[in-house]
Order: C-alpha cells, then structure tokens, then sequence
C-alpha cells in the first residue's frame, strides 16, 4: 500500500489517535517520512493535542458527587430485594431440587461477574498507575536510573533493588531500542522499568511478579491519549504504556512478549 | 438482572461532569444536567443491555444537556464573548505554538467556541481517551461521522489558536 498526500490528510488523525490499522500505518509513515509537508501536518496535529493537554479537567465538584451518592442510595433502598425468600412446603418437591440447583447456577453466575467486577476494578486501578508512573517519569525528567542500550548492563543493575529479576530484551532490530531502566512503584510495590523508544515515542514497561493465586490476566486501554497494554505469563505481570500508536504498541508487546518468553 | 450497578455508574462522575460542564458552559446547569442524568441512568438500570457502562452514561448526559439546551435555549457564545475582550497581551514565538501558562486559558476558549457537535467529539477523545467506536455509541453517529467531526474540530482549534498567535 502506498499514499498520497491526500490520504495522509484523510488518515492523519485516526493515526494521531492510534485508531489506524497497522497496514494503513506504515504506509501512512512511509509516505510522511519522504514528505515534508505531511510531516509539517502531522507536528501541527500533535501541537494542537500538546496544548489541549493543557486544559485541566472538570471533576465533579463535592457538593454533586454528595448529591449524586444520595440518589443512588435512595433508588438502591427503594429497590425491593429481588428474590424473596419464604419457606413453603411445595419446596420440598421435587420442583425445589430443580429451584435450588438453578439458583446455584444463578449464585455461581453472581459470583463469577463480582469476581469478574473485582478485577476489572483492580486493572483500571494498576492501569491508572501505571499511567501515573508513566506521565511522571517523563514530567519529573526521571526516565532512567541507569542509561544503557545494553541489556547486560540494565538487567544487572536492578539486582539487589527489586528482589526479583527482570527479563531484559533488546528490541532494536524490532525498531524498538532499549535505553535503560529504572526503579517505579506501581500500586505500592516496586516494579522494574524498562524504557524503549520508538522514534520521539517512550515506551515504558512495568514489570513485576505476579502475587501467587491472583488471576492471569490481559487488558487493553486507551485512557486520556495513552495506550495501556498488559498480560501476565509464567508468574510476571508485564504493563506497557505509552502514547505511541495502538497498532504499533500492540506490534512492540507482541515482539516483548515472544522475546522474554522465547 | 440489572447489568449496571449505581456504585459503577459512581465512578464515572467526574466524566459525566466534564463533558456536562463542557456542553452547557457553565458549573450549576453542568450539575443539574448530570443529577437529572444519575435519575434517569438508575431507572433505567435494567434496561441496560450490556456493553460499555461508561459510554451509556455519557450518552444520557449527553442527550440531557441537548434538551436542556433546548428547553432553556441556553446562548452559548455571549458569556464566552465577556471574557474574549482586553486580553491578548502576550503573543507566543510564531514557529511553533509554545506551551505557555496562557495556552490553557486560550485552548479553553477555542473549545468552548466550538459548535457543540465539535466539542463533544473533543472532549470524549480528549480528555476522556474513548475510542471512536465508544464515541460513536455516546453521540449516537456512525464512526466515519466522528472520525469527520473529530479531523474539522481540530482543525478549527488549530485555525483558532493560530489566529490568536497574531
């Protein structure tokens, strides 16, 4: 695939919001690459999302959320409790047998979605911080402890600072240079970062290992211009972030993940 | 079973009130909007039939902040207007538009000058990071509508600050 001009104006800004396929991606750099005209565009664009980042957000103010808690109090009171329980004697028919087993279906199905809810709450919050971590590593000027393209050298480095030992690859071939690594806290417990780049793009990774008997994992968000990408394998939780495009962070996790468990 | 709880729809508070407070431009009509929209979003609770609980929010403030439009016939641009006049004083390096304390302020101002279709685009990709295809499910159009809305109203916002650069 190749393009013009004319459709680097129609896909410019699906490709800003890394909502373009990786197809149309590479054609769409391949053609900006060799175009100073579409690159001009395209550091407009970013420019403009530059200064909307700018903008602070409205929270709700107290005096509302207090409202708003209110009213969901008064309906969840005004809700009669859905399932009534009386005991009759048809129950002990065998009608009840085939009752009782289906609320057990209808329990473990209860269940199974609070467990579900449970997590998601839980990801949305390590995705909030690992978004946090992300933003202040670039905002603090704290991107790296130890700079080195060397993966012999950043894997080293975190022994004896987190008592476990990161899997450090080197992506470069890939078009994902390492450039070092830190050391972050994420949902209070310290994580590894490993920072690549692609171009003027940082991608930093969280790794840690996974609490015994907490549920593997994956998610996939897209949270105030950043994209978040996580899985566990084999006991680590790995958290990827950055603003890149989705299609080719999704690209770099793919790489990440074949190279550490290769 | 009802598919979405209060205590979800509670979490999304700060981007119902955003978005509310975008649309209607101003704190007390933006919470009236989102309490009315907590009102309607919980008695029909059980009508949700699943997907992103998020987008189901916003698309009932949505839909209330353009009825409230309609019922008060709220004016949207003279209030802005009151604050456009007798600033300006300082003018950013033309090259590039440089980040300064004054960008937020005049970022504001083109947002809020923005038609409404405009501005919820922006503010749901924006400050909220939802995809098109959730952004399409709030504002009720097809995807390519959003992906067009989303290209002018950058466009005007670039048009917008570039001018007040002088």
């Amino acid at each position: 695939m190749s393009m013009k001009c004319e459709d680097i104006e129609r896909f410019a800004d699906a490709y800003v919001d890394g909502e373009l396929d990786l197809e149309r991606t590479l054609a769409l750099e391949s053609h900006v690459s060799a175009c100073q005209a579409c690159t001009a565009r395209l550091d407009g664009m970013r420019a403009v999302r530059q200064a909307l980042r700018t903008v602070p957000y409205f929270r709700a103010p107290e005096t509302l959320a207090a409202r708003v808690r209110t009213t969901v109090a008064d309906v969840a009171a005004a809700t009669p409790s859905r399932q009534p329980r009386s005991v009759r004697a048809r129950h002990r028919s065998w009608q009840a047998w085939v009752l009782s087993a289906a609320s057990l279906v209808a329990a473990s199905l209860v269940l199974a979605v609070v467990l579900h809810e449970r997590t998601v709450t839980a990801d949305d919050a390590t995705t909030e911080a690992v978004i946090e971590g992300h933003v202040r590593s670039l905002m603090a000027g704290h991107l790296m402890d130890v700079a080195s393209t060397d993966r012999h050298t950043v894997k080293p480095w975190f022994a004896g600072r987190v008592d476990f030992s990161p899997t450090v690859v080197d992506l470069v071939s890939d078009g994902f240079p390492l450039v070092g690594g830190r050391l972050d806290y994420i949902d209070r417990h310290p994580a590894a970062a490993l920072v690549y780049k692609r171009r003027d793009h940082v991608i930093n990774v969280f790794v840690w290992p996974q609490a015994a008997g907490s549920p593997s994992h994956a998610t996939r968000s897209d949270v105030r211009g950043y994209h978040v990408i996580s899985w566990t394998r084999d006991g680590v939780a790995v958290w990827i972030v950055s603003d890149l495009a989705l299609s080719e962070l999704d690209d770099f996790g793919r790489k990440l993940d074949a190279a550490m468990h290769g | 079973m009802s598919a979405v709880s209060g205590e979800t729809l509670l979490s999304h508070l700060d981007a119902a009130y955003n978005l509310a407070r975008w649309l209607m431009g101003n704190p007390a009509d933006a919470e009236d909007v989102v309490q009315d929209a907590y009102v309607r979003a919980l008695a029909g609770a059980d009508q949700f039939r699943g997907g992103d609980e998020r987008a189901w929010l916003l698309s009932i403030v949505r839909n209330g902040c353009y009825s409230s439009h309609r019922r008060q016939s709220v004016r949207q641009a003279a209030d802005f207007d009151e604050t456009v006049h007798g600033e300006d004083t300082v003018r950013p390096s033309p090259e590039q538009l440089t980040i300064t304390r004054d960008t937020s302020r005049r970022v504001r101002r083109a947002i809020e000058r923005l038609t409404p279709d405009f501005q919820e685009v922006i503010v749901l990709r924006e400050f909220e990071g939802l995809s098109y295809k959730k952004i399409a499910e709030v504002v009720a159009a097809p995807v390519g509508t959003v992906m067009s809305r989303l290209s002018r109203a950058r466009a005007q916002l670039a048009a917008a600050l570039a001018e007040e650069k002088g």
